[in-house]
């Protein structure tokens, strides 16, 4: 749909701005044929690039030698595990809520931008294994009598792999023991004699996983659980700019729900992930078990009263700012740095979400039509936002399916005469309001008078 | 006093509310009230009914009651073989399909399903079975069949085939002018929801959101009474969604509870043959679709309880959809014989329907339930939305009967409408030898479940319940035929007008019905129509026509052309192969149309060669796919197909190339390394890309998905992984059923 904004701005130019713009890109799906869509050069060179949509291990290996130009961007952040691995993001948001409550007890009257109840609300009680193993032991003691199950992630998987659900404390007794570092510290150096047997045990090592406790009342649709994928865009963590994006997807489970014990096995029940389900019998490639996230919002509405539906929105709303604003200290700044977030969230049956993952990375090719469309209709907007060919004006509130979340220190949000606190989830309007956009944008344009050629900023001209 | 009105009475005189809204008003009545003196004694008790709360009640049961003792019309002879045809052809195929399964039309359950038997867990042992009859057969009897026979019968006009509908049954077919006043309350310019707002506004959203909040609270207010009539004028101008079951629940005057236990009994223990259908109806057509996948197993449940409800075919409005069939009572432990079966009117003594609703399900049947499963998510409350409705509007469009507003009336108004809106383009379908009426049949017969999204079609029902008529269906099929009349016009064949309308998803129903009944480029100035329905609405109307009346918002100057709709919901930048839907070049003849069109360039020898369509001859009709698969030419063609003689011979193709050799301006072709490149493939690629399915069946399903195994290889190969399925692992043995056997 940015051809809205090529028909009207970017023809009154007397160079087409997107001629000159170069991508290198690691991926082939979807992304590409944004970029190829929106009349950008693919550059085969390593480094003359406007854009350049990396994997994550590119940022890590390379991006620390290299020096980058001022108008080169990257999709990644330096750090962007923060935010993405799941222990991490516990340790991160657990001192923002304990910042918060300080903040909070040194001057209780001061209206912060996020009350310390927001942070704990974010996601369920959580344990990084082993470290926090006595910890947890005695969280989970005091959860027992309520029947409480507890699920194991391993820390650095995805996909569902590794993921196991449990409710006695002999199923990860083998996180009891000492991560491996310690132990060497306590033992000293130990003569490497039986190197067979050395290796066998580092495989039996226990891998880093968080304990989450699991959410044994989701709601339920259909009698499947699910859960949502939510895209965020952050442009900057200094000053934090957030865009979050009005369509998702949720994922449903293949199985009706069950918390019996014999089904905590049962991956087909408890996981939502594609990965997942991929392996069911009737999996169905076709439709490949995603709703649109209006249709789950226009469901609720006709089930639910729309108070509170309109409550549920807003309080995701508000788990995605809380946990930006958590690492938004530790991020390394990088104004070459862009990142799409693919946040994770359930809903409980109290109507409320618990974020229950980040990826930095979200799957970006399609499984069927629809998925490729919206996905398609996301990154075009992604490429909108960042504005490499310079149309926008930097105040827009919508570009696209984008709503301004946070910007410059405040939230940004519907008026607040409006029955709605959240743009989530509502008819994605993005083609009307690109099309209003750029007729708007071109109008400026026009008004403006033409700058000296030799006065125009940044542009290179070949 | 009236007949009707003597009727009404004695009917309430059955309920037991009305004695007890009697001895109410007789409390009331002697209760000492100062004012209770005054006026005279009918005032007094008039009072007391009112204040005694009994009043909306025994209102909403009158209005119920009067609604159903609308007069029917007598069926004409030739809709009346028609019917009976239909009833016998349904039976031969139940006896077929009977036989083919070896399963008696009723069973019992070799195995009860009990509450231990973790109903939650989809069954697992594989049943296969087929539809009993599709679409096409009924579309085959309604024009062919009944045509040709009128034609026989009628034969004062010999070689002129009678139009459906009006000639048949004699029942006057509204035409447009009728059809606008009739749905003046749908003129833009009343504030309707499910009208995407105007892009001009500035605040449209606030707007949008300020209108449906205002309806929500009238809409809580009319509640409050629950008087059907009133609610009915609500539902013209739709129902805010958090309100719509209530006020669908009670348009329709339905009673939770028992009409579910009455359904739902004996579904554990017998078993009848259109259950097996019922469920892989269910599994090909909600399972599969992309709004309703979630509520597969509740929409299971209200196809089964619906078509095990004794009731349903007394409650239909229009009649039993077909004649039931008849067989024997079930004696204690087997099912009916099969030669007991027989199509008769009623149910004698010890005998029943086949199934007990007497509806035998079409391939297809179960999208009906689609909308309720969205709209409730649960089976008490669904069940009795659903039944009212089916009885009420659903069955009729699928019933052939001589009543107004069934099937054959419906197909006629389509075609009235489609000639007098697109007449151009009824007549270039005639000489293609097809019909609008082809493509636009399983629209009208399942009511547009299937083709549009969820939303949309819970507009379009709000309107239908609203109107208290299925006349929006056909009218809003012949709005999306008009839309795309211009495209038909340059269809060339069959399958590109099949393509055209294969999907409509992206159509919004109440704009277009809107643009359809009111556009102005059908030569009436809306507004005019808008004030000449505005006077002749009577009083009871204008109360909440008064609070609806949000038609001084802005100026209207037409709603929206053909191609504005189409592109509403598009993204242009998507590619041709990204969609099923025909691209917006189609919009302009030239593009698309020409490239589908082979060119006769293409073949060296300028021979003119006839493209060659297989059909596979299956009971291939879904909703989305009215003819049988076709395949596309595209399939066949590589590069090498089109080589020239010598081609093969020449030295180049065994050089391996380098990638990137530099192309020489003078004279020497550059010789790529692939195949493709010494061709112009790109008609063949476009192809290709324009109907992935056609090559699916070659190429994709060999293919490795390039996620990982793709489902078929994972199915074959599931008993080898530990992790998943590792119970139904049997090694080296045999499994049937379960038993495992040593070879």
């Amino acid at each position: 749909m940015s051809d809205q904004l090529r028909k009207h701005v970017g023809s009154q130019r007397d160079h087409p701005p997107w001629k000159d713009i170069k991508f290198r890109c690691a991926f082939h799906n979807t992304i590409y044929d944004v970029l190829k869509s929106r009349g950008f050069r693919e550059t085969e060179n390593e480094m003359d690039f406007d854009l350049f949509w990396c994997d994550k291990e590119w940022i890590h290996e390379v991006f620390d030698h290299i020096h980058l130009q001022a108008h080169q961007r990257v999709n990644h952040f330096r750090n962007h595990y923060e935010l993405t691995r799941k222990d991490l993001l516990v340790k991160n948001i657990r001192r923002a809520q304990r910042q918060a409550l300080k903040e909070h007890r040194c001057s209780p009257c001061r209206v912060g931008p996020i009350p310390a109840q927001g942070f704990a609300a974010c996601s369920p009680t959580t344990f990084v294994l082993p470290l926090e193993y006595s910890m947890f032991v005695e969280e989970f003691k005091k959860q027992q009598a309520n029947g409480a199950i507890w699920i194991m992630k391993p820390v650095g998987k995805s996909q569902g792999r590794g993921i196991f659900l449990f409710d006695k404390l002999s199923q990860v007794s083998s996180w009891r023991q000492d991560p491996k570092w310690m132990r060497i510290q306590k033992e000293g150096e130990k003569p490497k004699l039986r190197n067979g047997d050395e290796e066998e045990e580092e495989k039996k090592e226990a891998e880093p996983y968080v304990v989450q406790r699991y959410l044994s009342d989701p709601l339920l649709i259909g009698g499947k659980k699910f859960d949502l994928r939510l895209y965020v865009l952050v442009t900057s963590y200094s000053p934090l700019t957030v865009y979050l994006y009005r369509s998702g997807f949720a994922r449903f489970s293949h199985a009706r729900f069950s918390m019996d014990t014999a089904d905590l096995s049962d991956a087909m029940i408890h996981l939502t992930n594609v990965a997942v389900q991929k392996h069911n019998d009737h999996y169905d490639e076709k439709r490949g078990g995603k709703w649109d996230l209006h249709s789950l919002k226009m469901h609720l509405m006709m089930t639910e009263d729309p108070k509170k539906v309109h409550q549920l929105f807003e309080d995701m709303q508000n788990v995605i700012l809380f946990s930006l604003l958590s690492v938004q200290k530790v991020m390394i700044q990088d104004k070459h740095c862009f990142e799409l977030y693919g946040y994770d969230i359930m809903i409980s049956k109290d109507f409320k979400p618990w974020l229950i993952e980040v990826n930095a990375s979200p799957s970006l090719s399609a499984n069927t039509v629809t998925d490729y469309e919206m996905k398609f209709a996301l990154l075009d907007d992604v490429l909108t936002v960042l504005d490499f060919e310079k149309y926008l004006q930097g105040t827009e509130d919508q570009i696209g399916g984008f709503d301004v979340l946070y910007r410059n220190g405040v939230r940004v949000g519907p008026p607040a005469t409006a029955a709605y606190r959240s743009r989530l989830g509502c008819c994605n309007n993005r083609e009307e309001q690109l099309r209003r956009l750029a007729q708007h944008l071109a109008g400026e344009e026009r008004n403006r008078t033409p700058p000296p050629p030799s006065a125009v900023p940044g542009r290179r001209r070949r | 006093m009236d007949d009707d009105v003597k009727e009404v009475l004695a009917a309430l005189r059955r309920e037991a509310f009305f004695w007890r809204a009697k001895q109410a008003t007789k409390d009331q009545l002697l209760r000492p009230l100062e004012d209770a003196t005054s006026g005279t004694e009918r005032e007094a008790v008039e009072r007391a009914f009112a204040a005694s709360g009994f009043r909306d009640k025994v209102k909403a049961f009158a209005f119920l009651r009067l609604r159903s003792m609308r007069p029917g019309t007598q069926d004409s002879p030739s809709v009346d073989w028609a019917r009976r045809q239909w009833s016998e052809l349904l039976l031969q195929r139940l006896q077929k399909l009977s036989q083919e399964q070896r399963q008696p039309f009723l069973r019992r359950r070799p195995k009860p399903l009990t509450s231990e038997d973790n109903p939650g867990k989809p069954r697992e042992e594989e049943v296969s079975t087929r539809h009993i009859v599709d679409l096409n057969s009924l579309y085959n009897l309604i024009t062919r069949d009944l045509r040709t026979r009128l034609a026989r019968d009628s034969s004062n006009r010999p070689g002129a085939m009678p139009a459906l509908g009006s000639e048949m049954s004699g029942i006057h077919l509204r035409s447009l002018e009728e059809l606008r006043l009739r749905y003046g309350e749908l003129a833009p310019g009343y504030g309707h929801l499910g009208v995407p707002e105007l892009p001009e506004a500035r605040d449209a959203r606030a707007e949008a959101a300020k209108l449906e909040m205002k309806r929500r609270r009238l809409g809580q207010k009319l509640l409050v009474n629950a008087y059907p009539a009133e609610l009915q004028i609500l539902a013209r101008f739709g129902v805010s969604p958090s309100l719509r079951r209530e006020v669908w629940g009670a348009c329709l005057g339905a009673k939770h509870g028992a009409a579910l236990q009455e359904a739902a009994r004996g579904i554990c223990e017998w078993e009848w043959l259109t259950d097996d259908v019922l469920r892989l109806d269910v599994a090909e057509h909600c399972a599969n679709d992309v709004s309703y996948f979630p509520f597969d197993e509740l929409v299971e449940a209200l196809v089964l309880a619906l078509s095990r409800d004794p009731q349903v075919s007394k409650l239909c409005e229009s009649g039993s959809p077909q004649i039931p069939i008849v067989v024997g009572e079930a004696v204690a432990q087997r099912g009916p014989a099969l030669s007991e079966a027989v199509v008769k009117d009623t149910a004698g003594e010890g005998e029943q329907f086949l199934p007990p609703s007497g509806v035998v399900p079409f391939k297809g049947f179960s999208n009906y339930a689609c909308p309720f499963a969205f709209l409730s998510d649960r089976l008490e409350t669904a069940y009795p939305l659903f039944r009212g409705f089916y009885c009420r509007h659903l069955s009729r469009l699928h019933s052939i009967s001589g009543q107004a507003e069934t099937l054959v009336t419906l197909c006629g108004l389509f075609e009235q409408l489609t000639a007098q809106a697109a007449p151009r383009a009824v007549q270039h379908l005639l000489a293609l030898d097809t019909s609008p009426l082809r493509y636009a049949f399983h629209w009208i017969v399942t009511g547009f479940v299937g083709c549009l999204p969820a939303e949309q079609i819970l507009h379009l029902w709000d309107r239908v319940l609203g109107f208290d008529s299925v006349e929006l269906v056909p009218v809003l099929a012949a709005a999306v035929f008009a839309l795309r009349a211009r495209l038909v016009l340059a269809a060339r064949r069959q399958e590109e007008v099949q393509l055209l309308f294969a999907d409509v998803s992206c159509v919004k129903a109440i704009p277009l019905l809107q643009a359809f009944l009111f556009g102005s480029d059908l030569g009436v100035d809306p507004w005019d129509l808008f004030r000449e329905v505005n006077g002749q609405i009577p009083d009871g109307r204008s109360t909440v026509l008064k609070e609806h009346h949000v038609g001084s918002v802005g100026f209207w100057s037409r709603s929206f052309s053909a191609s504005d709709v189409v592109a509403m919901r598009r993204t242009p930048t998507r590619r041709v192969i990204d969609s099923r839907q025909p691209p917006e070049e189609l919009l302009s003849p030239k593009s698309t149309m020409e490239v589908l069109t082979p060119k006769a360039t293409l073949d060296p020898a300028n021979r003119r060669s006839r493209l060659h369509y297989t059909c596979r001859i299956e009971d291939g009709f879904s909703p989305t796919n009215f003819l049988p698969s076709v395949t596309t030419p595209g399939t066949k063609s590589r590069a090498l197909d089109d080589w020239r003689v010598g081609e093969g011979s020449r030295i180049m193709n065994y050089l391996q190339p380098k990638k990137y050799r530099p192309m020489s301006l003078y004279g020497e072709a550059f010789q790529g390394k692939w195949n493709t490149d010494w061709h112009d493939v790109s008609h063949i690629s476009a192809l290709r890309q324009k109907y992935p399915w056609a090559r699916e069946s070659i190429e994709l399903k060999a293919l490795p998905h390039p996620e990982g195994p793709n489902a078929q290889e994972i199915r074959r190969n599931r008993n080898f992984g530990p992790s998943h399925g590792a119970d139904k692992c049997v090694r080296g043995m045999i499994r049937c059923g379960s038993l495992c056997m040593i070879p």
